[in-house]
């Protein structure tokens, strides 16, 4: 091979690998800077905050509507950490939560995210939407399940599990969680978001067996589309468990 | 592991780890707090969504002296990481 071809060719890969150095650090840079800039507008409101999350029932109003009534700023800035929280909390520090949530609107915001152009942005308002139990979304819900986004589609099922299951399948990431990615994502892109057919059948034939209950549950929720109301998916679950 | 050389360099009445964190696991951390002569007694408290019984054997077994499963109440939080501070100065 030519010496100049040779040099060329190794020029050209130092280019392209300084490039995604360069690339890879800017990425950084920019991801931290961020974070400190969300950090740095958060910094405010986390007293009043952790005050709510632990503050008794009657002393919670004035703390809630102080937060309600926070920048758009501050709230967008916040509210990953809000839906963070809404997963990890339980008892009057979550219903403090959802109450936050629905004085600022942020449900009724969410919900029209639900048809959003950004994928991202669908499956951020399914999943605030599922953290916080919004029954009127449910239909909306139910029809992300056939997006055209695999995290969109996982994200619009596990909003539709009920409580106790997103409870405890939360409680048991490492087995649950791989199971429901493990079929949902499965799934064949366009229509049906999940197993359907054989690959169903042969699903459930493995997970049924399962040793905990709620994998039965989640693996049998595949085949829920024709149960449109959330009651009746919760009693199809308590049949089946 | 920036909790880990803070609890190094400062004086710490205790620790609240997640098993889950970026880095270092929490267990790992509490074992590594437990093998310095400096941390070796500094309560540890777990919070985690694991709830198994082998979890949570698992994370006593590295040194921690409660543990808290995810959804967790805050106020239970608080009352628990009281509790670990009112034995350590007894």
């Amino acid at each position: 091979m030519p010496t100049g071809l040779l040099n060329g060719a190794l020029l050209g890969l130092l280019a392209v690998v300084s490039a995604l150095s360069l690339l890879i650090v800017g990425n950084r840079l920019v991801r931290r800077h961020r974070q400190r800039r969300r950090e740095r507008i958060v910094a405010p409101v986390r007293g009043p905050l952790l005050q709510l999350l632990c503050a008794e029932e009657d002393e919670q109003t004035e703390l809630l509507h102080r937060l309600a009534e926070i920048d758009r700023r501050t709230w967008i800035a916040l509210e990953p950490t809000l839906t963070a929280l809404l997963g990890k909390v339980a008892g009057g520090a979550r219903t403090a939560l959802v109450r936050l949530y629905e004085l600022r609107g942020a449900a009724v915001d969410a919900v029209a995210d639900l048809s959003s152009r950004s994928a991202a942005r669908r499956g951020r308002a399914a999943q605030v939407l599922g953290q916080l139990r919004h029954r009127p979304a449910a239909p909306s819900l139910c029809r992300l399940l056939a997006d055209h986004d695999p995290e969109v589609r996982l994200a619009a099922a596990r909003a539709q599990l009920p409580a106790h299951i997103q409870a405890r399948h939360a409680r048991h990431p490492d087995v649950e969680q791989c199971q429901v990615d493990r079929v949902l994502t499965r799934g064949p892109e366009r229509r049906h978001p999940v197993l359907h057919g054989r690959d169903l059948v042969t699903a459930l034939g493995q997970f049924e067996r399962h040793q905990i209950p709620d994998v039965r549950v989640v693996v049998g929720y595949q085949d829920m589309s024709h149960y449109s109301s959330c009651d009746s998916r919760d009693s199809w679950a308590r049949e089946r468990r | 592991m920036a909790a880990l050389r803070a609890a190094r360099e400062n004086t710490v009445d205790l620790a609240l780890l997640d098993i889950r964190m970026p880095g270092m696991s929490g267990l790992d951390v509490c074992r590594e707090l437990r093998a310095a002569a400096r941390t070796a007694t500094l309560p540890v408290i777990m919070i985690t969504a694991r709830s198994q019984e082998a979890d949570v054997e698992v994370g006593f077994a590295a040194g921690a002296d409660d543990y808290i499963i995810k959804p967790f109440s805050p106020r239970e939080l608080s009352s628990r990481v009281t509790a670990v501070l009112n034995r350590v100065e007894r």
